[in-house]
């Protein structure tokens, strides 16, 4: 019995050990990758105003601050009003952003005051020589942008009861007040800009001012309320999938379902545009709309104005590393990783008329709304197999097996299951143009062979035309890298039974 | 002193400067090559192409009679591995911080103006007028090359009781002579390298760069590097996470050694003479006392 007993503690023992030491590695990595402001530094960077830097910038440690001085409040940094309950989130107090001095010595005194202050007392306190606060910036930017998508917008909306007025205003010229109007709502960032102006403040201090002050009002007054810590919006907020932004009611400012977009002058036919589809895949109307939430053309004229940076409305819509014109959107949905293996490994032919004709359709009956794929079988000639066997270059592996019929029934099923894939995608044969490029292809028809362009034989230099072996290579194995599939070499060729050591006798053999 | 001593002594200063030149690095290139010209044959290596199954090793070995490399050890990936007097070339891993694993492909860079050719002694290192930097059978083995190559590609074969220089030789004999490509290039199942002059070399990395801004890292590691190399290298991360030395700025080498070597010769030879006219006028005076 007692050695059972020795024996089962032994075990417990053991067992601690080892949760512990698991444990102990969770610890030890979280303190390399700490997640919270209370053990990361936000990196100061509200140092416009004191360019050139004599000093490093200050890694400033806001969530410690929030959590060691908490019974004091906010207050003892911030500057409260009493009668409205509201903090200003300047720092510090006193700030004279035209002098470079006394903005310093403003700095200095609220930090350092405090830090001397605490210390006379023999309380815990912060650092007081130069080099523990302004230490050279190690650390990566942990502090992520807030975007305010729709379904935050709506969450908003559904707490406060659809009071838009408690965020949107405008300013009357006349009354010389901010007054809310429905129906012109617009984005924050219209009015306030990335720095103070005389009269309006920056985006990032209203944002900090409107945001917290309202969710601390609410929290103590025991409503439900929002974060009003660092992490809460600049760590934790995650971006929601297109799946649960389609859930989400669409924010509602008077904006069409669907609307023509039809330019007078312009020479191209009219294109109609799925006003309500396009928002759903996407986070905020400043996607597409900017600022403003103007129309585009109101800005972006046929000949490009001053309005619109001199962007002309053509640029607008198809410039393609822009992230607010169509075509530039379109591409990047052309990078993600089901698509990718067809449009960004193989170049294709030349976009030509009838592709500008999937938008510009003219009037809108002749708008083809997007359509499926017919099933692979209907497509390809009868003579070919489902299985391929590449056996032109056998040298050392066995003949790669190519499950032709298997890829094409999947790229129909990706290219079906996507909208923007669906309008596109518009001949029978175009998923056949992923591997089969530059050769026209037609349903039913045999095009040209790798083999046919690509020659095996290493003879030719032609910058634009891979030998056989690289083709194939190149192109497998960039769409296999682009649609995260298998790499290795034997998931394509097995190595033949005879293993010859190196290619080195193999190619002598030929 | 009179005036034909005088003379005597100006002549041989003169012609201990002049006779410096003799050692003078750019006599010791290749004569009638034109470094400069971009008509000379180079290679583009690109790395985001390369998957890392060590062909070009085994081409190479097979060429020049080495060891053949044991491609299926994967194993050989996880050092880094340096050139060797049985391995001309040598296909190393890297992770990048991001992004998936990259296969860099190491061999002589065959620079523009090479400093191997510069620092040796017997002139059997050079730079052939299409390219390729090698050497001829009378390395003597004192190994200033290695210590001269901004690379650290020349290696000993201290092995060996007749000891010599080893290193690529841009297949320049059996191959590139005859029209053909280096051995490494004609295996590559990617074509990772793309063999051609030297100005189209350049031309298709910049065209790569160009039509996939997005893939690429924006240089052309060799371009502009100590002058100018034969084999440029094009990636998709900085050169550095590469293992590449990117502090090697585009002076050539031999130019870096080139002033101070004249000085030296000018020194030996004026020097001493000065001294020699100095003792020789004070013991005159002294006679003349």
């Amino acid at each position: 019995m007692r050695k059972k007993l020795l024996a089962f503690f032994i075990v417990l023992g053991m067992g601690m050990v080892i949760v512990g030491m698991s444990t102990g590695q969770n610890v030890r990595s979280k303190i390399t990758e700490p997640e919270t402001s209370v053990e990361r530094p936000i990196i100061i960077s509200d140092i416009e105003p004191l360019k050139p830097l004599e000093e490093e910038r200050v890694q400033f440690y806001h969530g410690k601050h929030a959590t060691k001085l908490k019974d004091v409040g906010c207050r003892v940094c911030h500057p409260y009003d009493a009668q409205k309950n509201r903090f200003d989130f300047r720092y510090p107090r006193e700030r004279k952003e035209d002098n470079k001095r006394v903005l310093i010595n403003a700095y200095h005194n609220s930090c350092l005051g405090c830090h001397n202050e605490r210390l006379e007392k023999g309380l815990p306190t912060g650092p007081i020589a130069c080099g523990e606060c302004h230490k050279p910036v190690s650390r990566k930017e942990w502090i992520k942008p807030v975007v305010f998508h729709y379904g935050l917008h709506y969450q908003h909306e559904k707490v406060t009861d659809k009071k838009c007025e408690l965020c949107h205003h405008i300013y009357d010229e006349e009354g010389k007040k901010l007054v809310y109007k429905q129906g012109a709502e617009s984005s924050c960032r219209d009015c306030h800009r990335q720095n103070d102006e005389k009269k309006r403040r920056s985006y990032r201090s209203v944002a900090h001012a409107d945001c917290i002050n309202c969710h601390l009002q609410r929290e103590s007054e025991g409503k439900e309320s929002g974060p009003s810590n660092c992490e809460g919006c600049h760590v934790d907020l995650k971006l929601p999938a297109i799946k649960e932004l389609t859930e989400i009611p669409r924010p509602d400012r008077k904006q069409p379902k669907s609307t023509t977009l039809k330019v007078d002058g312009a020479g191209m036919p009219e294109v109609f545009f799925d006003h309500q589809n396009h928002e759903m895949n996407s986070l905020t109307c400043r996607t597409c709309h900017h600022e403003t939430l103007e129309t585009c053309k109101n800005c972006h004229t046929l000949k490009g104005s001053p309005e619109g940076n001199g962007i002309s409305l053509e640029a607008a819509y198809h410039k393609e590393n822009s992230s607010s014109s169509c075509k530039g959107c379109h591409e990047r949905q052309k990078a993600q990783e089901r698509c990718a293996g067809c449009h960004l490994v193989t170049r294709t032919r030349k976009e030509d008329k009838q592709f500008c004709a999937v938008c510009h359709t003219g009037p809108v009956q002749r708008f083809q709304p997007a359509s499926p794929l017919v099933s692979p079988e209907a497509i390809i000639p009868d003579n070919v197999k489902a299985v391929m066997a590449i056996s032109a270059l056998e040298q050392q592996y066995e003949p790669a097996k190519f499950p032709h019929l298997q890829i094409i029934k999947k790229l129909t099923e990706i290219s079906n299951e996507n909208r923007l894939a669906r309008q596109f995608h518009r001949q029978p044969a175009t998923l056949c143009m992923g591997c089969h490029h530059y050769s026209p292809v037609e349903p039913k028809s045999s095009p040209p062979a790798c083999g046919n362009c690509h020659r095996p034989t290493s003879g030719s230099v032609d910058l634009n035309k891979p030998r056989l072996v690289a083709a194939y290579h190149l192109q497998c194995l960039g769409c296999h890298e682009k649609m995260q599939l298998e790499q290795k070499c034997t998931a394509c060729h097995a190595a033949k039974k005879v293993v010859n050591q190196g290619s080195s006798e193999q190619q002598k053999k030929q | 002193m009179d005036r034909r001593k005088f003379f005597k002594l100006m002549g041989a200063g003169i012609a201990g400067i002049s006779g410096s030149k003799l050692i003078s690095p750019e006599l010791v290139r290749a004569e009638g090559a034109d470094f400069d010209s971009d008509e000379l044959l180079g290679v583009l290596v690109d790395t985001t192409r390369c998957i890392g199954c060590r062909r070009c090793e085994a081409a190479c070995a097979e060429i020049n009679n080495l060891p053949a490399p044991d491609l299926e050890d994967k194993g050989i990936f996880e050092k880094r591995r340096e050139t060797s007097e049985t391995q001309y070339t040598v296909v190393n891993r890297y992770t990048p911080k991001e992004g998936k694993e990259i296969f860099v492909k190491n061999q002589c860079m065959h620079c523009n103006y090479p400093g191997c050719a510069s620092a040796c002694l017997v002139k059997a290192m050079h730079k052939i007028e299409q390219g390729p930097v090698n050497w001829e059978t009378n390395c003597i083995g004192c190994r200033y090359c290695m210590v001269a190559c901004p690379f650290d590609i020349p290696k000993f074969e201290y092995n060996s009781p007749a000891p010599k220089i080893q290193k690529c030789n841009f297949c320049w004999e059996k191959k590139v002579k005859k029209g053909q490509r280096p051995a490494c290039v004609e295996v590559c199942p990617t074509e990772v390298m793309f063999f051609g002059t030297r100005r189209e070399v350049i031309e298709e990395a910049k065209r790569r760069i160009y039509r996939e801004p997005d893939k690429y890292y924006h240089q052309i590691y060799g371009e502009n590097e100590v002058g100018g190399t034969s084999w440029v290298y094009t990636a998709a991360v900085p050169f550095e996470q590469l293992g590449f030395r990117t502090d090697l700025g585009t002076t050539p080498y031999p130019k870096l050694s080139k002033g101070y070597l004249t000085n030296i010769a000018v020194i030996d030879l004026v020097v001493p003479a000065l001294l020699l006219g100095i003792s020789y006028a004070a013991k005159r005076k002294k006679g003349n006392d």
